[in-house]
């Protein structure tokens, strides 16, 4: 039972060098559905035994803690490490022929070792309780991130993913800038001892400099605004399978590091409440959750108005998380999941009808009501669940973040929340109202593949279920919240 | 097993099969024994209601305290017979309407219609506020589907705003009102006499604007205009959901959530000035606005803003008559309006007038469609000896009891304007001029389901006193 972090992160790591010798695109594509599954399967059992049991603390390598590297599995990290797994299961499962008509033929098996190291790198930065490990291994997922955006074959690809590049590395610099600083004034780099000691270290400006640093790294990397300006086109000339994926991870990764350092390793020193970052972030969000908003009611094309839709919905997640209560950090880590779950879900839908299409207009949706009745009745239960309906996920996530900000100090900005959360309504209803009520003389049709419309229907299932049955999302989220909180996670 | 959970899991698997078996005809006869065995378990319901009443279910807990549950309460008991009866007529009235105007997609249609009626029917059950909203919006959301049901630019258009308005206001201002009252009491649940403390007045009164704007169903202005909009649904959707079920439910939400929530000790000494300001003001700019109508469709609809706003006037005065008089008035109204929509409707398809204008002399050729609409007019106007007579009564005799004589102006003045705008629609069609020869004869399918909605109310008059009598023991302890 011990041995599940590390193997978590070994399994995915070990079979991208086998992937290389392979020529069929068919086994590569079953192994790591595979070994993807197994994965989650495994988190699974992980997430049973750390919250009935205790948490796991691995030194990898058997070198003691504030010396060689430590993989701790909490709750708050195995919270996480289901999202990412899962999705990225989801994601290789649904996306068989996606893959096949996107990705080059001669790329495709580096296209899987890429996908395989960027959900290692993701579950390692979960799991390490290494500062400087976790700056590893979001360059493993930030490297192989950049390559699977360059796959896409269409015309902004390569652009996209060379913008991604370098905002990632300035995020990167920073990061570590940030790390080193830290190294310098604690002397160690494992963070439970960071945690202690940080709190015997003088308290100044050096201090101050490496978390700001810090901040705006993981700023870019959760695209906070305004430092979202990678996701649009990253989102939009990705791999439609890699958007899919990323949607419910990459940015999440960013919310957790956010909670993993700033509300755990640095409780001690209350950084946020200091000056005043919490407040700066909280008008951030605001702020970018109005633009983003109005930006995506204004978007004609759709995996840009998905992706302004996201800028948003993290815009809520940091929002709720900075309003440093407990009901805060609740309601963001359930708005995480149910993001997560409804926005993959959305993607998906449009990936799997629009197989190789670029710039899918919101025109292009004009009767697909009628050709994809399946795929299209899960796509408007998922918007819903966008929209905050209720017996969907994204009633609870509101039900949470309303609770949040009317119970904190900052209580007269529910207004704008609530009236941005109505405007989603007006973007979403364009779509929604092109599928059913327009036709169209275009009478191709993509053949859809049976397990894709199983993916899908998991991913709504899922939607439905967390709105109804919330022991999974909202309890579990409460507490890990509490935990973090009095800092006892 | 329950009945009330046996009637909604009923209704549930309802849907379920008219889903699965989607045929034309089979569709609307299915609904037609739906409705009717819907009616049969109210009547389950009302036969055991001593049995049955004030007992809490709890179906599952998913946010603290607020769990799905439903109960049954004498007021709910009025709302549940009232609407389910006229589910049924509409329901007999449904198939040959649509079967007469060539409507395609019929089984979309009844599936829809089914929904709007399970949700109603939640609503009713529901105790409390969660459960309430949840169902709120699921009936948001099924009648929707029904308002753009032509599918042409008109209905898509009507069925955006009919969202905006119903979606939005939900939204901005119950879900929040919502969370107050979880904030402030811990609690969510219908309970006698109020959950609110008289402790803390601003957040009560912040709370009862939320709510009073948030139910947008009660048709309250300044969010009223959805209401007109949805006029572009076939005439069974504007007739059982847009003049009883949607419309209704949310003055019932909101006569649940004065008595229930605030309890009239709070809401006495604060805000129920409010109430009554906002709901005199609709009632008389909405009749003064439905007397410029000419499409009858329209006129109706006004008309049905006016009468809701009386409902919600009734309640806030707070007297023991007067909530009398809102419960009374919940009921009578809907057999009333229906009545003037469904015969409408057959005016509608079968001499093709649509406007009031046009009404002369159809009684020619539908006489007992013209009788009809003209007993319906009378029942909305308030005269006797109709049950529309009784309501303004008791609403009257509560104003003088609360002491706010100035309403009695306010409800005199509205009764004139009612009858001046429903006289035409009396008058016309016997003594107009008919110049316009109409060859179409009465469409007895038709006619027969508004017929006994007629009868019914007839009845009712008569035996009034036994149901004013349940009420004032079951609700005003």
């Amino acid at each position: 039972m011990s041995q599940l972090p590390i193997l978590i992160l070994v399994l995915p790591m070990l079979l991208a060098p086998v992937l290389l010798i392979l020529r069929n695109v068919g086994i590569m594509h079953s192994l790591v559905t595979i070994v993807l599954f197994i994965n989650f399967f495994l988190t699974i059992i992980l997430f049973q035994h750390v919250s009935s049991v205790e948490n796991i603390l691995y030194e990898v390598g058997n070198w003691p803690a504030p010396f060689g590297i430590r993989l701790n599995a909490d709750i708050l990290s195995v919270f996480f490490l289901i999202i990412i797994n899962f999705m990225s299961l989801l994601c290789i499962a649904s996306g068989k022929n996606l893959i096949e008509e996107q990705v080059n033929k001669s790329t495709s098996n580096l296209f899987y070792v890429a996908w395989l190291l960027c959900t290692t790198g993701f579950s390692g930065i979960i799991l390490t309780d290494d500062i400087f490990n976790l700056f590893v291994f979001l360059e493993i997922s930030s490297l192989s991130s950049y390559f699977l955006v360059s796959q896409g074959n269409y015309k902004g690809s390569t652009v996209a993913a060379l913008q991604y590049l370098f905002i990632g590395s300035i995020a990167a610099v920073f990061i570590l800038l940030s790390i080193g600083i830290i190294y310098m004034q604690t002397g160690t780099l494992n963070m439970q001892d960071i945690s202690m000691k940080i709190s015997l270290v003088d308290y100044n400006n050096s201090v101050m400099l490496a978390l700001g640093l810090f901040l705006i790294g993981i700023g870019i990397k959760s695209a906070m605004f305004p430092l979202h300006g990678w996701i649009i086109k990253t989102y939009a000339y990705s791999p439609s399978v890699v958007t899919t994926f990323f949607s419910g991870t990459s940015t999440k990764i960013g919310i957790y590091i956010l909670i993993r350092i700033f509300f755990d390793v640095f409780n001690n020193i209350t950084p946020l409440q200091n000056y005043h970052l919490s407040e700066l972030i909280i008008y951030l969000s605001l702020f970018g959750i109005l633009v983003s908003t109005a930006y995506a009611i204004k978007q004609q094309e759709i995996k840009k108005m998905l992706a302004l839709s996201s800028i948003a919905q993290l815009g809520y997640i940091l929002l709720v998380a900075m309003l440093l209560i407990p009901e805060g950090i609740t309601a963001s880590l359930v708005h995480v999941i149910n993001h997560s779950v409804i926005k993959t879900g959305l993607f998906l839908a449009i990936a799997i009808i629009f197989l190789n299409n670029q710039n899918i207009k919101l025109d292009d949706l004009c009767g697909l009501g009628k050709k994809y009745p399946l795929v299209m009745g899960n796509f408007i239960i998922l918007s819903l669940g966008l929209i905050g309906i209720p017996l969907t996920a994204g009633f609870i996530s509101k039900w949470y973040i309303v609770l949040a900000m009317l119970k904190s100090e900052y209580w007269y900005f529910t207004i704008v929340v609530l009236i941005t959360s109505f405007m989603t309504f007006f973007y979403i209803w364009k779509m929604i109202e092109n599928i059913y009520f327009k036709s169209t003389d275009n009478n191709e049709s993509v053949a859809i593949k049976n397990y894709q419309i199983a993916c899908i229907t998991i991913l709504t299932t899922l939607t439905i279920y967390f709105g109804i049955d919330t022991s999974l999302t909202a309890d579990v989220a409460e507490s890990i919240a509490y935990d973090v909180y009095y800092g006892a996670l | 097993m329950n009945i009330i959970l046996s009637h909604l899991a009923f209704l549930f698997f309802s849907i379920l099969i008219l889903y699965l078996v989607r045929k034309e005809n089979f569709s609307g006869a299915a609904h037609g024994l739906i409705s009717f065995i819907s009616v049969i378990f109210v009547f389950f319901i009302t036969f055991s209601f001593h049995e049955v009443s004030n007992n809490k279910i709890v179906l599952f807990e998913f946010i603290e305290n607020a769990p799905i549950s439903f109960y049954i309460d004498s007021l709910g008991l009025v709302f549940l017979i009232i609407s389910n009866l006229l589910w049924f007529c509409v329901a007999i009235y449904a198939t040959r309407y649509l079967d007469i105007n060539k409507y395609d997609k019929k089984g979309d249609f009844y599936i829809f219609f089914l929904i709007s009626m399970f949700a109603t029917n939640a609503i009713v059950y529901s105790s409390n506020l969660i459960t309430t909203f949840i169902f709120y919006e699921l009936l948001t959301v099924a009648t929707y589907p029904l308002v753009t049901f032509k599918k042409d630019e008109e209905s898509v258009n009507s069925g955006k705003k009919y969202l905006y308005y119903l979606l939005g206001t939900s939204i901005v201002f119950l879900l929040p009102a919502i969370v107050i009252t979880y904030i402030q009491n811990g609690s969510v649940e219908y309970t006698q006499g109020g959950i609110f403390s008289s402790s803390n007045q601003i957040i009560t009164f912040i709370a009862l604007i939320l709510f009073t704007l948030g139910v947008a169903k009660s048709a309250l202005m300044p969010f009223h205009k959805w209401l007109p909009t949805a006029m572009v649904a076939p005439t069974p959707v504007s007739a059982l959901l847009h003049a009883v079920a949607v419309v209704k439910s949310g003055v019932y939400i909101i006569i649940k959530i004065i008595l229930f929530i605030f309890g009239i000790e709070v809401i006495k000494d604060n805000g129920a000035v409010f109430i009554i300001l906002l709901a005199s003001f609709t009632t008389i700019i909405a009749s003064i606005i439905a007397l410029k109508q000419d499409s009858i469709k329209l006129r109706l609809a006004y008309s049905t803003i006016g009468q809701l706003a009386y409902i919600v006037l009734a309640t806030a005065i707070l007297a023991p008559f007067s909530i009398l008089a809102a419960v009374l008035h919940l009921a009578f109204h809907a057999l009333g309006k229906i009545m003037l929509f469904l015969s409408a409707g057959i005016i509608a398809t079968r001499v093709n007038v649509k406007y009031v204008s046009e009404m002369n002399g159809i009684s020619t050729s539908l006489p007992y469609t013209s009788l009809l609409l003209s007993l319906g007019a009378i029942i909305m106007v308030g005269l006797p000896p109709t049950i529309g007579f009784i309501s303004k009564w008791f609403l009257i005799q509560g104003i003088i009891d609360a002491d706010m004589y100035i309403l009695v102006a306010v409800i005199v003045l509205s009764t004139i304007l009612n009858a001046a705008y429903y006289f035409p629609m009396i008058y016309k069609p016997f003594f107009g001029p008919s110049n316009n020869t109409f060859t179409y004869k009465e469409d007895m399918f038709l006619v027969l389901p508004v017929a006994l909605i007629g009868l019914i109310s007839v009845v009712l008059f008569f035996t009034a006193e036994t149901f004013i009598i349940f009420i004032e023991q079951q609700i005003l302890l």
